[in-house]
């Protein structure tokens, strides 16, 4: 079969399963009233600001039901992916993902960014916000990616989301000490490995942090991380099998 | 001599402990009907899933050319996302069949098998399941495969449709192609196939033609006796205790050495072997 006519078919069959997602549409429609109702209710800067640290969250919800929802479905034991092309499918959708999430942010970051630099109000660091943004979103998808290898019904995002939660309950229990890693927080510096080591920590778990000013050098330590994991991710789908459902 | 279009080489695959297939090794010729006969578990759906690639074999490895390979699952799943049309057009597509030629094909092809065309404007997960397996008929042979691969080929399918698959088979094997059945239906299987392999708990017991087997070939019970086992393997390799005494899948043209072998009194009976018959006796 041509190489090139099967990344077509995984294209379209992606392109169409997006398209077919209403929680797509209520996701993306839910972003941009949030984001017009902070524009409405206090200023275009916290809007564009909201939008940067909040548009990770689209990779991440995007790579629900990557691996294991369509392995154990059945669905792959399809004369489209004989002799192992399922899993160039597989590597196909996932890159798709990436594609359409990235799109999708650059769209709305665009139509910001007109506004901003017509009534003035747009600084070039945006920009490289954007871009941290874009590391913490591929860092998304690429675990949710791993963790859909075990994890169905978009339980991987919950997972995600969940670990965000106890991560905040515990900052919140710490926050009345003021000193220690809160407060190595609070000044975006961390004197010693350990205390780096905690930040990581905490930026893998909410990658989001890493668009925020004090802490956009650690950008690069996420994409990193990405890279790593989709690395891992490959290697996991070029051992992956159809066993029985 | 037909030529192979297929071989497998001492396939194995193991499931955790479990060996699900060893050491497999058989092959199909081209043009004809093979059958894969086994019990429930035996190691079928896994070995066509090893040819098809989506197992990888432990050890052994698939030996086929460049053909086009159609597939039929026992019961088939489609993207819940997709209709009818969408996949038969990405079947087309992935294929290189123009978009043109596609509304005749499927008009053929639909009326093979029994398959109401209206149905391809609707979501495939929406069908009956006779009609998944149909519309998983019409996917495959879209493509007009050299070999078609089909897991419980009548599963779901009511007896009219049964037969236009029956028909089908048929059909495919005068046009030259080659067709490979996984089932445990043995009576349907008998009516059209020219070729059986046998597998039971994982291992291969024997591959052979069909007509050859049940017109050449007569099994024979006795008593218990004293045997000398190297003389009887001789005759014949397959012989099996029962309560009652043995019995033997004999060429014909033995008989007679056989029973100057036993002695005719210690011969009981012996009787034509049909498919079931053959099936019970290697998996028994």
């Amino acid at each position: 079969m041509p190489s090139r006519d099967s990344l077509k078919v995984a294209f379209l069959i992606t392109w169409k399963k997006i398209l077919s997602a209403k929680i797509n549409y209520f996701l993306l429609l839910g972003f941009l009233i949030l984001l017009g109702y902070i524009w409405q209710k206090d200023s275009f800067s916290l809007s564009l600001k909201s939008f940067l640290h909040l548009f990770p969250y689209l990779f991440l919800f995007i790579s629900q039901d990557m691996v294991k929802d369509e392995v154990d479905s059945g669905a792959l034991e399809n004369v489209l992916f004989l002799k192992g092309d399922f899993r160039r499918y597989l590597l196909v959708k996932n890159s798709f993902l990436a594609v359409v999430a990235f799109f999708c942010s650059l769209s709305i970051f665009l139509i910001l960014t007109a506004y901003g630099l017509i009534t003035r109000q747009f600084s070039a660091f945006y920009l490289l916000q954007f871009l941290a943004g874009v590391a913490a979103g591929i860092y998304y998808l690429s675990l949710g990616g791993l963790l859909s290898f075990s994890f169905k019904g978009g339980s991987n995002v919950l997972i995600v989301i969940l670990g965000q939660v106890f991560l905040f309950i515990s900052l919140l229990l710490q926050a009345a000490q003021r000193h220690g890693f809160i407060e190595s927080l609070d000044k975006a510096f961390f004197p010693d490995f350990f205390s780096k080591l905690k930040f990581f920590a905490l930026a893998a778990i909410f990658p989001n942090a890493v668009v925020a000013k004090r802490f956009i050098a650690y950008a690069p330590g996420i994409a990193a991380i990405s890279l790593l994991f989709l690395i891992l991710q490959r290697a996991k789908i070029r051992n992956l099998e159809l066993q029985r459902r | 001599m037909n030529n192979i279009i297929l071989r497998a080489q001492n396939l194995s695959k193991k499931y955790g402990r479990i060996e699900a297939v060893r050491n497999a090794a058989f092959s199909l010729p081209e043009g004809k009907i093979t059958a894969f006969l086994g019990e429930n578990g035996a190691g079928k759906t896994t070995t066509l899933k090893l040819l098809l690639g989506f197992l990888r074999p432990d050890s052994g490895r698939v030996e086929t050319g460049d053909w086009r390979i159609g597939y039929v699952p026992e019961r088939p799943v489609f993207f819940n996302w997709l209709k009818g049309k969408e996949i038969i057009a990405l079947t087309a597509k992935m294929h290189g069949i123009e978009k043109q030629d596609l509304p005749l094909k499927i008009e053929n092809l639909s009326g093979k098998i029994s398959f109401d065309r209206k149905l391809l404007e609707r979501k495939v997960q929406t069908y009956s399941l006779g009609n998944q397996k149909k519309f998983s008929y019409l996917q495959s042979l879209l493509i007009s495969p050299d070999l078609l691969i089909v897991d419980e080929p009548f599963t779901a399918l009511d007896p009219p449709s049964i037969k236009s698959i029956r028909d089908l088979f048929c059909g495919l094997k005068r046009e030259g192609r080659t067709v490979f059945l996984s089932s445990h239906l043995v009576s349907e299987v008998e009516k059209i196939c020219d070729e059986i392999i046998i597998i039971s708990k994982g291992d291969i017991i024997i591959q052979e033609d069909l007509n050859r087997l049940k017109n050449d070939h007569v099994f024979v019970r006795f008593e218990k006796a004293a045997l000398d086992k190297e003389k009887l393997s001789a005759l014949c390799s397959r012989v099996k205790e029962e309560d009652t005494g043995f019995v033997m899948l004999i060429e014909k043209r033995r008989l007679d050495s056989l029973a100057d072998y036993l002695g005719s009194k210690e011969l009981l009976s012996h009787e034509q072997p049909d498919l079931e018959k053959i099936f019970l006796f290697f998996i028994q």
